[in-house]
């Protein structure tokens, strides 16, 4: 599903679930990376992941206390999902960030039903229809398939952009995925764009052993 | 022959003996460049032509999806070999392990998966 809008000049395309919440009083945390005073390494990406990871464990049951009743993911399993899917959204926001100038920013908010996963980098104007031909791809099947489907492609040729992260937050993991694109239309320069990705990974489990 | 890699992040290598290889840590690199020594120590073992090949994942710990991306292509060459018994080892304790090691098997039906 894409919904196409106009807001204050800029032209507004958001794609699959993405609910529009921004972040707000609830429990989160931001990182903002400005490439243009502090170049990033790759290892940001896991340090942040690896951070993140630890500081929301702590919100969540031992397995133990999950066998006694608890209907959330255990500190295990969230600690694991949060570098998974921290790390792969971090990773693609500095692989793909594409003006400099501008901030990539992750926020991870703690929401009562899930945990949610909002990055916002840059985009190559020029990579825009093979990113929202991906996309439209990948919200229309079945992510569990199309997996499968890509990963046999990924063997056939040698290449880093092979949306296998994407499809393995939404099948593996279970979680929703969401982009906003915010399109800036500049006369005689090139359109500036920048993306947000949400993930929204389900905390509650639909089914525990206590019942 | 590589058979043995060991930095901060991973130690890798493959035992001759049983005919395994063996990963431990993380391995979160940047892309299929970064991820050669891993492939080629795969390709090194799959070379020997062992009746069956062990891919003992039991202590990594984090996977991302690169890696992901060449495990799969090593499963893939293997299926297409067809006539090398591949087993993969998992942990229930790392909960990656049960999530994705099955879409190993779902490439490759007659891959042995054992998650103990």
């Amino acid at each position: 599903m894409m919904v196409r809008t106009k807001k204050s000049g800029k032209i507004v395309e958001v794609f699959g679930c993405f609910d529009g919440k921004v972040v707000d009083e609830r429990e989160h945390l931001t990182i903002i990376f400005s490439p243009a005073f502090l170049p990033i390494k790759w290892s940001n990406s896991s340090l942040t992941a690896d951070f993140l990871a630890k500081y929301f464990e702590d919100f969540f049951p031992s397995l133990k206390e999950v066998e006694r009743g608890r209907t959330t993911l255990t500190r295990d399993e969230v600690r694991d999902a949060i570098n998974y899917i921290a790390n792969e959204l971090i990773e693609n926001a500095v692989k793909f960030h594409y003006n400099p100038e501008l901030e990539i920013i992750f926020t991870l908010q703690l929401d009562p039903t899930c945990l949610t996963f909002v990055a916002t980098n840059s985009v190559n104007p020029k990579t825009m229809d093979q990113f929202t031909a991906f996309i439209t791809e990948v919200t229309s099947y079945d992510p569990g398939e199309l997996l499968i489907q890509h990963l046999e492609i990924a063997a056939e040729v040698a290449s880093n952009e092979s949306g296998i992260g994407f499809l393995t937050i939404m099948s593996d993991y279970g979680a929703k995925i969401g982009w906003k694109f915010e399109t800036t239309q500049l006369k005689g320069a090139a359109d500036k764009i920048n993306v947000t990705t949400m993930v929204q990974l389900p905390i509650i489990k639909e089914t525990f052993d206590g019942e | 022959m590589v058979s043995e890699i060991r930095n901060d992040d991973y130690t890798m290598w493959y035992d001759t003996t049983s005919h395994t290889v063996i990963c431990k840590g993380s391995f979160r690199l940047g892309g299929v460049a970064e991820y050669e020594p891993i492939v080629k120590l795969l390709d090194e073992a799959a070379a020997e032509h062992p009746e069956v090949l062990t891919l003992d994942l039991r202590e990594l710990g984090f996977l991302n999806s690169s890696g992901i991306n060449i495990l799969s292509k090593f499963v893939i060459q293997i299926r297409k070999l067809g006539n090398l018994k591949l087993v993969v080892l998992g942990s229930k304790k790392i909960p990656w392990q049960g999530k994705s090691l099955v879409n190993l098997q779902r490439l490759m039906p007659n891959l042995e998966l054992i998650i103990e």
